[in-house]
């Protein structure tokens, strides 16, 4: 089944490749400006555990070790405006200015117990973090067949700072002995302080671009890996949310994964963007 | 065609330019805070004083469960080293860790003799080394190191109900013992006091120009007292036992800093002359209402440096729950406040210290989602104390 549905895919994508090749569609002095938008996916990739425990949080886990949450559940979003100059026939340098958020989420669970009566407590908490970004991505990409719809592969730098790092958490306490507590969830705060002001990734991708009239889309997923870490070393405990978190940042690099749509525009005089065929 | 291209360059340049890592200065440490735990739910920590480790860890001392002397050792990133009890027979430790000719001492009580007892302890496994007993002194209430190496004691004599201010030495010889007599049995309030079944009262010893004071029981009120080495000197009464002095620190002009309370609100006299052979009333002794100090409150006093001028820092438990640190300049304007802890997880004051990295240690103990007391520490370093007094770090190096 799954092999009948790649080589369905890929009779489409040839398909409609194939129908555009007669007509030749050069990058070349193109400038067009766009709108991009899209969800994300992050996976924190944790370097050092920290923790405002010592000597380590007592969890039913072992260790202080925290939960996060899968790849998947951490969905964020991004969008914002894009610009793009055709160097080459193929080669295009694109530069966006992007509100980017990533999301992540995890879970600390402390346990103590009562030696005497033999009850325990135990404090589930839910830890939700969005890490809002000005991202700026500089990009260069490779339209792989310069005609109206062609893949196209790109990569980059994407410089960022902070906007704001929104963090609240969900807790449960629970006892051997007593009813469960009901459910508090805590009033987001802004934990900007803890993170680095400017934060840099490196940025690749592939997608599929194409021409509709003189608006170009293009459809793809890059990929995102910190080349400096968001998190601040220096700051990790000094914004005073440690204390009433009971919690503090891992230092970690970030894994992310973007699904986007960008709607592009040509403007300007004679490298209006236009399809030698127009 | 080149107008398009600095629209590319523009923005690339002006990212390239803002492009800086967070770094700290050379040989500053990040600061932390750190919780040292305990699974067991029904153990309650109680922070009483915390000193400087000479690799800049931190020796915490505590009491757990209204009895047992505790101490954590923690390394400098505020990682736990070591904890333990000590349980030589002795309970109650008095509320300062003292450091004497390069050794620490706790002082305590023995469980069944209930005299003084005088522990030297090993900073790195938490332990006991060696004890002296100080049989003549009952009840040991609070002490401290004075100069030459002694130490003030105070002590309460049940028989002749009378307190009683000792200078002693870490090896158990008496000097002097000065009495002050109280002419009404108090042994109830003061067990209820180590107890922590009812009031606790903030003993303490000190010296001021040149007199030693004690914060005591004394002519049926809590009072404030001074002594020579042979006789008493000014007294400041209480009324009755609702109000007195919580806390002093001796002035490089002579005066004194004094936290007092009174029918459960606190005051803050920044600087109070002293006066030699007088009787007057604590509540005379003025100062600023604290309005959001929570009642009877702990206070700590302590000197910071910060950017070459001198603070005089007190803190104190406020009413949300958290710890007020206010630093004071010489002229006893407030200047800079910082808190410690959360409404959610009551933090509440042990002691703080100016470290010799200049940094700020301050200890207590934290409730750990409200429920579990459990002994915590924060460290401020240099850069983190300058943002305290809205000083930039960097610009005032340079200047």
């Amino acid at each position: 089944m799954k092999t009948r549905n790649l080589l369905l895919f890929f009779s489409l994508f040839t398909l409609l490749t194939a129908s555009s090749s007669a007509q030749r569609y050069d990058r070349k002095n193109q400038f067009m400006i766009g709108l991009k938008g899209g969800v994300n996916f992050t996976d924190p990739l944790i370097s050092q555990r920290y923790s405002v425990f010592a000597p380590g949080v007592s969890s039913k886990h072992g260790g202080e070790a925290k939960i996060y949450e899968k790849f998947m559940k951490n969905m964020g979003y991004g969008g914002g405006v894009a610009i793009s100059y055709g160097i080459t026939r193929n080669l295009t340098l694109t530069l966006e200015g992007l509100f980017y958020q990533y999301r992540l989420s995890y879970t600390n669970n402390y346990a103590w117990t009562d030696v005497q009566s033999g009850s325990s407590v135990t404090l589930d908490r839910t830890y939700y973090k969005r890490l809002n970004y000005f991202e700026i991505p500089l990009m260069f990409r490779y339209d792989i067949l310069a005609r109206r719809v062609s893949p196209f592969i790109q990569a980059g730098v994407s410089p960022a700072f902070v906007h704001s790092v929104q963090a609240s958490n969900r807790s449960q306490m629970q006892s051997s002995v007593l009813p469960s507590e009901l459910e508090e969830q805590s009033a987001a705060t802004d934990e900007k302080g803890s993170y680095n002001q400017f934060y840099l990734s490196a940025v690749g991708g592939a997608g599929l671009s194409f021409y509709a009239g003189k608006t170009m889309f293009l459809l793809g997923a890059n990929g995102r890996y910190s080349i400096l870490q968001p998190t601040s070393d220096l700051h990790r405990f000094s914004n005073g949310s440690a204390s009433g978190n009971l919690d503090v940042q891992d230092k970690y690099r970030i894994l992310n994964l973007e699904l986007y749509l960008t709607v592009m525009f040509p403007i300007g005089g004679k490298c209006a963007g236009m399809p030698k065929f127009f | 065609m080149k107008k398009y291209i600095y629209l590319f360059l523009f923005p690339s340049l002006c990212l390239l330019a803002s492009c800086r890592k967070d770094k700290l200065p050379k040989n500053m440490e990040p600061g932390y805070f750190k919780v040292y735990d305990d699974q067991a739910s029904a153990n309650r920590y109680r922070v009483l004083d915390v000193r400087e480790t000479g690799d800049g860890g931190a020796l915490i001392l505590s009491e757990l469960n209204d009895k047992t002397i505790h101490l954590v050792r923690a390394a400098a990133d505020g990682k736990q080293m070591a904890a333990a009890t000590i349980s030589n027979g002795s309970h109650n430790p008095l509320g300062s860790l003292l450091f004497i000719n390069g050794a620490y001492y706790v002082g305590a009580m023995d469980e069944t003799g209930l005299f003084a007892r005088i522990i030297r302890v090993d900073e790195n496994y938490c332990s006991a080394i060696s004890s002296t007993d100080l049989n003549g002194l009952l009840y040991p209430l609070a002490f401290s190191e004075i100069e030459e190496g002694s130490i003030l004691l105070l002590s309460y004599d049940r028989t002749n109900y009378r307190s009683q201010l000792s200078r002693v030495t870490p090896d158990g010889q008496v000097i002097w013992t000065q009495n002050a007599n109280v002419n009404q049995d108090t042994e109830t309030q003061i067990v209820a006091h180590l107890n922590g079944t009812g009031k606790r009262y903030p003993f303490y010893t000190a010296t001021w120009n040149g007199k030693y004071v004690a914060n005591c029981f004394y002519n049926y009120s809590f009072s404030f007292l001074t002594f020579s080495a042979s006789a008493q000197d000014a007294i400041y009464n209480g009324s009755n036992y609702n109000s007195g002095t919580s806390a002093m620190y001796a002035l490089e002009n002579g005066n004194a800093a004094i936290a007092r309370f009174s029918f459960g609100q606190s005051y803050l006299q920044p600087s109070f002359a002293p006066a030699s052979g007088v009787a007057d009333l604590t509540d005379n002794m003025g100062g600023a209402l604290i309005d959001d100090a929570a009642a009877d409150s702990d206070f700590r006093f302590g000197k910071i440096v910060i950017d070459k001028t001198n603070y005089i820092a007190y803190a104190y438990n406020t009413q949300n729950g958290r710890v007020c640190l206010s630093l004071l300049d010489e002229s006893g304007t407030l200047k800079a406040r910082r808190y410690f802890g959360s409404g959610e997880n009551p933090f509440r004051i042990g002691n703080f210290r100016a470290t010799a990295d200049k940094g700020l240690m301050v200890a207590g103990s934290f409730r750990v989602a409200g429920s579990f007391a459990r002994p915590a520490l924060f460290k401020l370093n240099e850069k983190e104390l300058y943002e305290v007094v809205g000083l930039d770090y960097e610009k005032a190096q340079k200047e």
